[in-house]
């Protein structure tokens, strides 16, 4: 049997073989509404359109014609809206966050996509390892791009996280071995082209809620009757709310968005295949074990912000079997559509 | 006439044979161009090896090479103009080399120490914009970063840089060698009494990195010793210089140095031929790689004592036909495997 393995795969197995065993062997998904995960797949169907608007030709030789100024914040405004109308998580205030962030990410890198020609917009690959028939390794680069200047070939990875950026954090120090980005080399070269590097597209979700109206009874009032400064007589309006991040995000706009070169040494690539096929092997071990052991460290990554979509699974207080929680897929790998 | 008819009377063409390129197939075992990293102190010989190593050129950070007649890359077109300024220079340069085609082999960065310094201006103007993530205070050096983050940050861009070295061996089959000079410190020795070694100058993590990166990492010093003087066994020792210079590449208490080839333990950096003691080590080397990854395999097997193990490795190693890539390979898994113990083994 072919083993395909991806990075959303490899890092299931990697938190939690009970995860992966019900993820990927028997192929169950949770059907609730999840928020954070809606929301970025919400704001990366935005960055597709916005992206997609720069594509403007195949090979070395294409024009370097930049859309009007607007033109790809309307596109993705409007992949936005589209995505919203399928998703049942995302209400007034997380939407006004997507625009606003969107708004905020054309405005600080538009007059920089000049630099760059856009080769493919959700590029799908599978590739292979050195001496592993069985096994290969499938994926899909959100962009793929060649730098005008030299020629060099880059691939985009967008993350929306809520991780700390600032300089020397941990968040960065940790890509030197991201899995991932190692991957996504080896899927840039079967694609027929020698990868320069990664630029890893940071987009952090401001951490920001509407305000609510203070409880009329812990209301306090001034001598000349104003209510306190930190109290409010009414909710927060979409419009308020959506004036306030943007009002946050200009002020400090790297504390949102980041875009570091991640590059892999020669050495790192082959280690990473070796990390790829020894996770492969101990995949094909455990899918004949007769029990896949729960991780309850994995239930709450730590930083995520959302807990395992089979938590309540594992925990004794829900069941597979309902319809109304969990469906089953026939293809796992339903992100790699052309491929698998 | 109608189009089938036309088609219908056409000859077809006699289909044409492919252009061969059978006549150019070479077989041999394809050598990757080694990255190489020289330190020691002044004036022993560093620069004078790597201006021997084939069709070298010069990134002159140091302004050092100047009695050297070597090739050296001109930044900009003025006096002077063969060191550079800033590190974005470095970064240009070596782009330069990557995509255009020129008639060199070897690339010298001299001295990675200056371009440490550099690359940390680099981050500390780059962090200092206007809309830069490092929000506390001014950036006047790298330690304004706190906490030792600004290291950390170089490491990332010491490995941007290596990874267009590495872009630049692989696209023009050039080897690339860093020199460093080099400084005394202390080792806190866990084992014993602390005492002091040469490693190269640089700050601990690049300097780790930069060892990693690099297929060989040889010390430069010249042949000293001590003694006594003759016929009084009294007298303080003095030192003495015997005039050869060496280029140490093992490891040792009192220095740094490594290779991934089994090479001896110091080869002389010879006035007349600087190059060529160590092409020559380099050489056999290779001649010796195969044998010594055996016998190296052999001895993890017998660490690790799985009295099951043997027969499967001689087949590995058979299958292998004496290809290094693969043999590597087999050793790598070995020194991932523990020890058996006993109880293991029962």
């Amino acid at each position: 049997m072919i083993e395909v393995i991806t990075k959303s795969r490899l890092a299931s197995f990697s938190t939690c073989q009970r995860l992966h065993h019900l993820a990927y062997n028997l192929g169950y998904r949770s059907i609730l509404p999840r928020e954070l995960a809606e929301w970025g797949t919400l704001f990366h169907a935005g960055l597709d359109a916005w992206w997609g608007v720069f594509k403007d030709g195949d090979g070395p030789g294409a024009a370097n014609i930049q859309p009007l100024p607007g033109l790809p914040l309307a596109a993705a405004m409007r992949a936005m809206e589209t995505a919203r109308a399928a998703s049942a998580a995302i209400d007034d205030a997380a939407f006004a966050k997507a625009e606003v962030m969107m708004i905020a990410y054309d405005a600080r890198w538009a007059s920089t996509m000049s630099e760059w020609e856009v080769i493919g917009v959700e590029v799908e690959f599978i590739t292979t390892i050195p001496g592993r028939r069985r096994l290969r390794v499938a994926g899909k680069l959100d962009k793929l791009l060649r730098k005008r200047s030299d020629g060099s070939i880059w691939f985009v990875e967008h993350k929306t996280t809520g991780a700390d950026l600032t300089a020397g954090s941990t968040y960065w120090q940790r890509l030197r071995m991201d899995p991932q980005v190692s991957i996504y080399f080896g899927g840039v070269r079967s694609l027929g082209h020698e990868p320069t590097g990664c630029l890893y597209d940071v987009i952090v979700r401001p951490n920001l809620k509407p305000l609510k109206a203070t409880p009329v009874e812990a209301r306090k009032y001034t001598k000349d009757g104003r209510l306190y400064a930190k109290q409010r007589e009414a909710d927060e309006t979409p419009e308020q709310f959506r004036a306030r991040i943007a009002e946050e995000v200009a002020e400090v706009p790297d504390s949102y968005f980041a875009r570091p070169e991640v590059v892999r040494l020669e050495r790192e690539i082959e280690e990473s295949e070796r990390d790829v096929e020894a996770t492969a092997l101990q995949i094909r071990a455990t899918a004949y074990a007769e029990h896949a052991p729960r991780n309850p460290g994995g239930c709450f990554p730590f930083g995520s912000g959302y807990q395992c979509q089979f938590f309540d699974v594992c925990s004794g207080v829900a069941s597979l079997d309902d319809e109304t929680k969990f469906e089953r897929v026939s293809n796992v790998h339903q992100e790699l559509a052309a491929v698998v | 006439m109608p189009a089938a008819a036309t088609a219908a009377t056409t000859v077809p063409p006699k289909p044409q044979a492919p252009l061969s390129r059978l006549g150019a197939v070479k077989r041999e075992r394809l050598r990757a161009p080694l990255r190489y990293m020289f330190y020691g102190a002044e004036g022993t010989g560093k620069s004078t090896l790597a201006s021997a190593a084939p069709e070298p050129i010069w990134l002159d950070a140091d302004d050092g090479s100047g009695r050297l007649n070597v090739a050296r890359y001109q930044f900009r077109d003025e006096p002077g103009g063969h060191v550079p300024q800033r590190y974005s220079e470095i970064l240009f340069a070596i782009q330069d080399l990557t995509v255009n085609p020129h008639p060199f082999k070897t690339l010298v960065l001299d001295t990675v120490d200056r371009i440490e310094a550099m690359l940390w201006q680099h981050i500390i103007e780059r962090e200092s914009e206007p809309s830069a993530r490092s929000k506390d205070g001014a950036l006047t050096s790298i330690e304004s970063f706190g906490y030792g983050k600004g290291y950390v940050m170089a490491v990332d861009e010491w490995r941007a840089l290596c990874a267009r070295l590495d872009r630049l061996r692989s696209s023009r089959g050039m080897s690339i060698i860093l020199i460093a000079h080099s400084i005394v410190k202390a080792y806190k020795n866990p084992t014993g009494p602390d005492y002091d070694r040469y490693q190269p100058a640089l700050h601990d993590k690049a300097a780790g990195f930069l060892k990693g990166w690099c297929d060989l990492t040889g010390f430069v010093r010249h042949e000293d010793d001590a003694a006594k003087e003759l016929g009084n066994k009294n007298s303080r020792p003095k030192g003495f210089s015997t005039g050869r210079r060496l280029l140490m590449l093992s490891h040792s208490a009192a220095f740094d140095a490594k290779s991934r080839l089994a090479l001896p333990e110091e080869v002389e950096v010879d006035i007349e031929n600087p190059w060529g003691p160590l092409a020559a080590a380099v050489e056999a080397g290779y001649e010796n790689e195969v044998p010594a990854l055996k016998a190296a395999i052999e001895e993890e097997v017998k660490r690790i004592g799985d009295q099951a193990l043997p027969a499967k490795v001689t087949s590995a190693v058979a299958g292998a036909k004496d290809d290094p890539a693969a043999l590597s390979r087999i050793l790598a898994k070995l020194k991932d495997r523990p020890t058996s113990t006993n109880e293991s083994r029962q």
